[in-house]
């Protein structure tokens, strides 16, 4: 019992911090991130801790911070909501659907967060297309933001997977 | 039908698509004042974000003055060859400041277009997919802050405030793609007098805004200044925007368009200041 009162306080925690870390690293590295030549590498920590979470979390739970955290994101970031409050529970619902076909190791692990991210990255373009915020089309959209942007979070996966995931995983025991 | 009906997932996404779709649309058509619910979590969020921005400036700043010590010897000559000529500008200013105060007495003007109050925010994070460039700022409506208001960083203006909370704001860059919010009605001042005109968009590939709907009667030439001209209703006049790059006619040939290079780095925005006009607004 113990145990699950900590991953419930814990899992929430990184999630937000999570958010708020994809803030920040956009905000100091703005000139690296965005500036290179029309290329756009976007931080998505908050993807990364939301799929290692899903490994450990029943689904419904899960689903539901996915909400939860979609909306903080759409109301403190875009100022439109509606839009992450969407694909952030369809990438764990995504996510706990590849899990029960595959094996959980860490190559696989890298492959889901690769599938979600293009998948999550498709939607919010065609999402910002409709509504008018950009013209350009989705040759220049995988070139300039797709690739730039997996390659990104294929770095910070590297980096922060043993780490997040040892943290997951003694929240979750003890 | 009614195995349609059975079919649980089905109405689930249904009905949570209907309900995302309804609420892009309730908030794309809102007016910046969130509900309550939306204010508070951005508030919670804010304070938060602030307690993890605040040491990470400090380390910033002082891994760039680090940097900056490298190049100051440089920077001292370059700027003592400067100073002399700036003595002669400072009496000269001083004295056009005395003529302007003692003709606006005489016109009996109280607020011209050019006069303004500053307030002073910083950065507290960034909209991390820049498809709308978005900064959140740690001033709100405690502190005097307005949706709408125009939004200036080291040198030039950089946007507007479009969302306003009780302790902070959202700041949308005129970077933006976004044909409601992001015009500024500017003007250029070349030697035939006042120039108007309209920044309506960015070009990404140069990184330059682009200011349209020119006369085509006046010749522009690379290097001029282009201002705000306060005549949109919201921002004071003589903000600086940027410099003319390149001129040219637009696609239908009836006016001319600028490109201009923007006088701000709009991708390394740390502090802000909020321009509040103190002429009475037209809208």
């Amino acid at each position: 019992m113990s145990g699950k009162w900590k991953i419930n306080i814990f899992a929430p925690l990184l999630i937000f911090s999570g958010l708020l870390i994809d803030g920040l690293i956009s905000e100091v590295f703005s000139k690296q991130l965005y500036a290179e030549d029309g290329n756009v590498m976007v931080p998505r920590l908050i993807i990364l801790i939301l799929i290692l979470i899903s490994f450990y979390i029943p689904r419904n739970k899960m689903i539901t911070y996915g909400i939860i955290f979609g909306f903080l994101y759409d109301s403190y970031y875009v100022g439109i909501l509606g839009i992450y409050i969407a694909v952030f529970p369809l990438i764990i619902y995504i996510t706990t659907k590849l899990k029960q076909v595959l094996n959980p190791n860490p190559i696989t692990i890298g492959m889901i967060v690769f599938i979600n991210l293009s998948i999550l990255e498709m939607i919010l373009y065609w999402i910002y297309k409709v509504l008018g915020f950009t013209e350009i089309d989705v040759n220049a959209f995988m070139a300039e933001r797709l690739g730039p942007t997996l390659l990104l979070n294929l770095v910070f996966f590297i980096v922060a997977f043993y780490p997040l995931k040892k943290t997951i995983i003694k929240m979750t025991e003890s | 039908m009614r195995q349609f009906l059975s079919n649980k997932k089905l109405i689930i996404l249904l009905v949570s698509v209907i309900v995302c779709l309804g609420l892009i649309a309730y908030s794309i058509s809102g007016n910046g004042n969130p509900p309550l619910v939306q204010r508070i979590g951005n508030d919670i969020t804010a304070t938060t974000g602030r307690l993890l921005s605040r040491p990470t400036k400090v380390m910033v700043n002082f891994i760039e003055s680090m940097e900056n010590l490298k190049n100051t010897y440089k920077e001292n000559q370059l700027l003592k060859s400067k100073i002399d000529g700036l003595y002669e500008v400072e009496v000269e200013l001083g004295n056009l400041k005395q003529d302007n105060q003692k003709m606006k007495e005489q016109l009996e003007l109280q607020n011209t277009l050019s006069d303004y109050k500053k307030i002073n925010g910083t950065v507290i994070s960034r909209n991390p997919d820049n498809w709308i460039n978005q900064i959140v700022v740690d001033r709100g409506s405690q502190n005097g802050i307005t949706v709408g208001l125009s939004v200036m960083a080291d040198n030039g203006l950089i946007g507007r405030v479009i969302e306003v909370n009780p302790t902070s704001s959202k700041v949308q860059l005129i970077t933006t793609s976004d044909q409601n919010n992001s015009r500024v009605a500017a003007s250029v001042s070349s030697k035939d007098g006042f120039v108007h005109g309209i920044i309506n968009g960015y070009d990404l590939e140069s990184n330059r805004l682009v200011m349209k709907q020119i006369t085509t009667k006046v010749a522009l030439k690379k290097g001029d200044q282009v201002m705000t001209s306060g005549l949109g209703g919201i921002s004071p006049s003589s903000l600086l925007i940027g410099t003319i790059d390149e001129v040219k006619l637009d696609s239908h040939g009836l006016s001319q368009e600028a490109y201009v290079v923007p006088a701000s780095d709009f991708d390394d925005i740390r502090y802000v200041t909020f321009i509040q006009r103190t002429a009475e607004g037209g809208e």
